[in-house]
C-alpha cells in the first residue's frame, strides 16, 4: 500500500478548484455556440486560447474523474478485480487525455 | 467485495416470540428487540414485548424490565445508565444511540425497535464484539506523548490550549459513530496483505485529533505518519452520520477535517516519504 493518501486527496481537490472557472467558460462558450454548426464550433476550437482552455477542461476533468472512479472503487471492491479496474479506470482517463491532447495540438496549433 | 447482503446465518427470521401484556398494564409500548443466541442453531429473530411503561422513561429502563420481569435471558450491556460509560449504545429505531439517554417520549407513539450496533460480530442479544474497535482506538497511541525529559511537577497547559479540546475529549467510546459510518461498514476491518487497508472510523481518528490538537503532545508528525496511507483516514467522504448519531453531540467528521488539514499542511520535509529518503 502505498502512502499517497494525502497527495491525491490534494490533487483532487486542487482539481476541483481549476475545474470550476474552467466549467463556467465552458458552459458560457457553449451557450454562446448554441445552434451553430460544426463548423463553427471548429472554428470555436481553432482559436488556440479556446483550443488550450477547452483541453485543460477535459486533461484536468478526466484526472479529477479518474481519482473519484479510483476512490469508488477502492471502497467497494476489495478483491483481486480491485487492481484491475484500478488499471483500466487508469487507461480510460489517459486515453481521453491523449485523445483531448492531440485533437486540440491537430485544430488549433498544427491546423 | 462489499456485502450488500447479510451472511446467510445472519438473516432475521420469522421465529419471534410475542409476549402480550399483563392483565391491567397501563401505558403499553411494544419493544421489538433482536434476539440471537449462539449455542442455539437458528437464525436470529425478533421478539415482542408488550411493556408497561407508566413507570419507564428512557428505552434502557425498558429493556431492564423486560429482563427483570418478562424474559431474563435477554442480553444487553449497560452500567452507568446516565449516558457515561457507553456501554449501552444500540440501534433504537433505526438510528444508533444510547438506551439509557433514549427517551421514549422522543420515539414517537409506535413500536420501539432495538437491534444491536450495526455491522458488527453479534455475542449474544444486543451485545457486539468490539474488539476490533478498540484494538484501531489503542492504535492512534490515546495518551500523552513527549520527547522532552518529564517536568518535576506537571505538564502545564493553558486555559486557551485547554479549550481546543473541548468537544474531543468527551467521547465516551460507545461506538454508535463508528458503526453508522457507511466507510466504516465497508473497510472498517479490511486488511490487504501488508496489514494495511482498515479505515479507523469517526470514533478513533476523533481521539486521534484529540491527541493531535494537544498543546502538551510532542509526536504530532509521527501521529500523522501513523495515519497517512488511502484507508486509515482518507476512507471519510464525509458523509455526516456520525456527527448525527453522536449521543454525546460531538462532531468527529469535523475532526477528521481537521487531521486532514494538518495532513496538507505539514511541511513535506515531514512526510514519511521525506524521512525515508533522508535516512536512505
Ligand atoms: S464520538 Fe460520540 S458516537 Fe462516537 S464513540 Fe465518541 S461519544 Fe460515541
Ligand atoms: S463523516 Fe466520515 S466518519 Fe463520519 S460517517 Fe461520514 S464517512 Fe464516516
Ligand atoms: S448505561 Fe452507560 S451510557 Fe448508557
Amino acid at each position: 500500500m502505498s502512502k499517497k493518501g494525502t497527495t491525491t486527496f490534494i490533487i483532487q481537490r486542487a482539481s476541483a478548484v481549476l475545474l470550476m472557472p474552467l466549467a463556467a467558460w465552458l458552459m458560457f462558450s457553449l451557450i454562446v455556440y448554441v445552434g451553430a454548426g460544426y463548423e463553427a464550433a471548429r472554428g470555436w476550437i481553432a482559436n488556440w486560447v479556446n483550443g488550450l482552455l477547452f483541453g485543460a477542461f477535459i486533461i484536468i476533468g478526466a484526472w479529477h474523474a479518474r481519482i473519484g472512479m479510483a476512490e469508488i472503487i477502492t471502497d467497494y471492491i476489495h478483491s483481486w478485480l480491485k487492481d484491475i479496474l484500478l488499471f483500466v479506470n487508469w487507461l480510460v482517463a489517459l486515453c481521453a487525455i491523449v485523445a483531448v491532447a492531440w485533437s486540440v495540438y491537430n485544430i488549433s496549433f498544427a491546423g | 467485495m462489499v456485502q450488500l447482503t447479510l451472511p446467510a446465518n445472519s438473516k432475521v427470521n420469522k421465529n419471534g416470540k410475542h409476549y402480550p401484556a399483563k392483565e391491567g398494564a397501563e401505558k403499553v409500548r411494544t419493544f421489538r428487540v433482536y434476539r440471537y443466541d449462539p449455542d442455539q442453531p437458528d437464525n436470529p429473530r425478533v421478539d415482542s414485548y408488550e411493556v408497561d411503561c407508566s413507570n419507564v422513561s428512557m428505552v434502557l429502563d425498558g429493556l431492564i424490565k423486560i429482563k427483570n420481569e418478562i424474559d431474563p435471558g435477554l442480553a444487553f450491556r449497560r452500567s452507568c445508565r446516565e449516558g457515561v460509560c457507553g456501554s449501552c449504545a444500540f440501534n433504537i429505531n433505526g438510528a444508533n444511540t444510547l438506551a439509557c439517554t433514549k427517551s421514549l417520549d422522543d420515539l414517537g407513539a409506535g413500536d420501539i425497535t432495538v437491534y444491536p450496533l450495526p455491522h458488527q460480530p453479534v455475542v449474544k442479544d444486543l451485545v457486539t464484539d468490539l474488539s476490533n474497535f478498540y484494538k484501531q482506538h489503542a492504535y492512534i497511541e490515546p495518551f500523552l506523548q513527549a520527547r522532552d525529559a518529564e517536568p518535576e511537577t506537571e505538564w502545564r497547559q493553558s486555559p486557551e490550549d485547554r479549550a481546543k479540546l473541548d468537544g474531543l475529549y468527551e467521547c465516551i467510546l460507545c461506538a454508535c459513530c463508528s458503526t453508522s459510518c457507511p466507510s466504516y461498514w465497508w473497510n472498517g476491518d479490511e486488511k490487504d496483505t501488508n496489514g494495511e487497508g482498515e479505515y479507523l472510523g469517526p470514533a478513533a481518528l476523533l481521539q486521534a485529533y484529540r491527541w493531535l490538537a494537544d498543546s502538551r503532545d510532542q509526536l504530532t508528525n509521527d501521529r500523522l505518519n501513523k495515519l497517512e496511507d488511502e484507508f486509515k483516514l482518507y476512507r471519510c467522504h464525509t458523509i455526516m452520520n456520525c456527527a448525527q448519531v453522536c449521543p454525546k453531540h460531538l462532531n468527529p467528521a469535523k475532526a477528521i477535517a481537521e487531521i486532514k488539514k494538518m495532513m496538507v499542511t505539514r511541511p513535506p520535509a515531514n512526510t514519511p516519504k521525506s524521512v525515508k529518503a533522508a535516512a536512505e
